[in-house]
């Protein structure tokens, strides 16, 4: 048990979070509906964060070399991944908002309906 | 433990951001509290002067940061847990935004605001102050928590603001567009900063700078640097993020389209300019640095170059005069990009001077300052032309420009100056510009980018002589319908008045203004990074309990 765990080591992470982020720009560039693009953004977005927390584990959250038994760990990745997730809601609300009001025009959220705007 | 709040005075250094918070909540608030509510439903004034108090206020304060009116210096450091750098080329760049975003609410009030129902209005000009908040903290960035905080802030308020005309299909179009591409964009650089935080340990922008000076290009900094370049390069609307840009500049209201093509544009410029100039400060003056250097300013240089010919080019067809300025803008922000990838110009700059905090002039940065300064002149008088024109045949339609000449000379005498600006005329200041850019790269040794931006500034005439064509030698169409009279209300007189000033200014008299963005184009720079990430390598193996036996090289560096 022990084993299995501790073999999981940095790259494991980075490769998982390397597919989520190719799922989310796939879905990113083949979707058509505002919302599944929406998703793909999400799914980029936490492999981001997989990265961040992943690196904050396993490289750089320790204490400096020779520092007292007080000092405070760096948590500059774990504060990164959390920002990216407040910020994420606050993105969806805003989107979703703005989808919202292309439905009320459009009928549709079909991204591809929107081409008034051409040229 | 070791928490430790900043001390008070580095908040001094934050005083035209806090001024500006202060102003989008008194903004929010006033409306609902009884004795204004009524004043408030009925106009747009109260908002209009809160706004611009706000503003004024703020750019206010910055001057008084940047002469020491209020007996205190400039931090010499970075403030606020080193999230920000607060200097001249900041502050400068800041007085420069807020000036222009008082001037932009000012041609909101006095020319385009019948367009906004009077209930709108708080959250219009709270939008508005927010978006200049997040453009100001992008000028002073030094993290890259505090550049994605500072992005976002800018854009979310943009995405609102550009599908503020929501009952409009063409308004909804735009500001869904315009969110969509932001969200992606805003994600694909998170990535990209989060490689880099993998490579380099920390977020603090001078010691990436350094670790990346120390160790070269890996992978992981090469994806981190493309990330950051997608997300500074979706504002600044490079090629290939720029789809966004002309159908939002088209379907935004126009004072919109005025304030987000120079303050949006301008922010990022700034920041990218920062970023490479940091970059170049902490490399050592050796071959391979210079290699490196020359690696990434071919590159940015090349983004900056498809994206201004890409702007010129497509503006050929154009007939909306909004579309038109759009593309131009697209162009504008190619040539800055072009110079702002110069890494050379500041290379060494660590080695040669030691002292923790100097500020140092960089010419780069002057080039950059005085070219948005010119620009934001320039944008803002042909944008506000357009607005008064809009205002009074509802059309922004270059046909129905035609015989504008005849019909108010003064008005398109005016647009031709402020095209001609556009386009680089000597005398103007967008050739004075074009020419403190162009001798950037120049002295970097990349020939090939004057040669563009001379190519491209060729190209670019037709462009800016189309509406003048339109304007002084066509007829109006007998099968359109004949368009009313085009009549000008005294604040827009005022307004054009004042960017006309500007580009005279910065371009026949240039002394002044020069003067200023050369004494204002210094960076300071941490010299001592924060740590040297070799002395920091107590992996997370100290926090773990002693029978999770992870090797303590199982991290992949």
């Amino acid at each position: 048990m022990t084993t299995a765990l501790t073999s999981i080591g940095l790259s494991h992470f980075l490769v998982l979070s390397a597919i989520v982020f190719g799922c989310g720009l796939a879905t990113v560039l083949t979707k058509r509906n505002a919302i599944g693009i929406l998703i793909g953004v999400e799914l980029i977005l936490n492999a981001a964060n997989l990265n961040l927390v992943a690196f904050n584990r396993f490289s750089w959250g320790g204490v400096p070399v020779g520092a007292g038994t007080d000092a405070v760990p760096a948590v500059d990745g774990l504060m990164f991944a959390l920002f990216i997730i407040v910020l994420a809601a606050a993105e969806a609300a805003i989107a979703l908002a703005i989808i919202l009001n292309f439905y009320n025009n459009f009928a549709s959220i079909d991204v591809e309906r929107g081409s008034t705007l051409r040229g | 433990m070791g928490l430790s709040y900043p001390p008070a005075s580095e908040y001094w250094a934050v005083l035209p951001e806090m001024i500006l918070a202060a102003a989008m909540c008194i903004i929010l608030l006033v409306p609902v509290l009884p004795p204004f509510r009524s004043a408030c439903r009925r106009s747009h004034k109260p908002m209009l002067i809160i706004g611009i108090l706000g503003l004024l206020g703020a750019a206010l304060a910055s001057a008084g940061m940047l002469n020491q009116w209020f007996g205190t210096e400039l931090p010499d450091h970075a403030v606020l847990g080193s999230m920000l750098t607060v200097d001249r080329y900041s502050m400068a760049f800041k007085i420069v935004l807020y000036l222009f975003s008082m001037f932009v609410l000012w041609m909101w009030g006095s020319i385009t605001s019948r367009q906004t129902r009077t209930v709108d209005g708080p959250d219009y000009v709270s939008l508005i102050l927010g978006a200049v908040l997040g453009m100001s903290l992008m000028a002073s960035a030094s993290n890259f928590l505090m550049i994605f905080l500072a992005i976002e802030t800018a854009s979310f308020p943009s995405f609102a603001l550009a599908g503020f005309h929501k009952t409009t299909r063409r308004g909804s179009e735009a500001g869904m567009k315009y969110v969509l591409f932001g969200a992606v964009s805003s994600a694909v650089m998170l990535y990209g900063l989060s490689m880099l935080y993998g490579v380099c340990g920390t977020l603090d922008i001078p010691t990436v700078a350094s670790v990346v000076a120390e160790q070269g290009l890996s992978v992981g900094v090469i994806v981190g640097f493309v990330g950051l370049l997608i997300g500074v390069g979706f504002k600044l609307s490079a090629v290939p993020m720029h789809f966004w840009c002309p159908d939002v500049f088209e379907a935004a209201p126009i004072e919109v389209t005025t304030f987000l093509s120079v303050a949006s544009k301008g922010a990022a410029i700034i920041l990218l300019g920062r970023l490479i100039l940091t970059l170049g400060f902490y490399l050592p003056d050796t071959a391979e640095a210079h290699r490196m250097a020359n690696g990434i300013a071919t590159c940015v240089g090349i983004v900056g170059l498809v994206t201004a010919t890409w702007g010129n080019l497509g503006a050929y067809y154009q007939e909306n005069i909004k579309r038109l300025l759009a593309y131009s803008s697209i162009a504008h922000a190619g040539y800055m990009i072009m110079a702002a990838g110069l890494v050379s110009s500041s290379l060494g700059g660590a080695a040669s001077s030691d002292v923790a905090g100097i500020a140092v002039q960089e010419p780069l940065a002057y080039a950059l300052l005085f070219y948005v300064i010119v620009y934001s002149f320039m944008n803002f008088g042909a944008f506000t032309i357009a607005a008064s024109v809009a205002r009074s045949t509802g059309s922004e339609n270059l046909r129905d420009y035609a015989g504008l000449g005849s019909r108010q000379p003064v008005l398109a005498i005016l647009l031709g100056c402020f095209l001609m600006c556009l386009f680089g005329m000597p005398g103007t200041g967008g050739f004075l510009g074009k020419v403190y850019l162009g001798f950037e790269m120049w002295s970097a040794g990349m020939w090939w980018l004057v040669a563009g931006l001379v190519i491209n500034t060729v190209f670019s005439l037709y462009l800016y002589m189309k509406p003048i064509i339109f304007m002084v030698f066509t007829k109006p169409d007998a099968d359109r319908p004949a368009v009313a009279p085009v009549t000008v209300v005294p604040a827009a007189w005022l307004l054009m008045f004042v960017a006309l000033i500007g580009i005279l200014a910065t371009g026949i008299f240039p002394d002044q203004v020069t003067g200023w963005a050369r004494s204002n184009a210094a960076l300071n720079y941490r010299s001592r990074p924060l740590f040297t990430p070799n002395d920091n390598r107590t992996i997370a193996a100290t926090m773990m309990t002693a029978d999770d036996e992870t090797p303590a090289d199982d991290h992949g560096h």
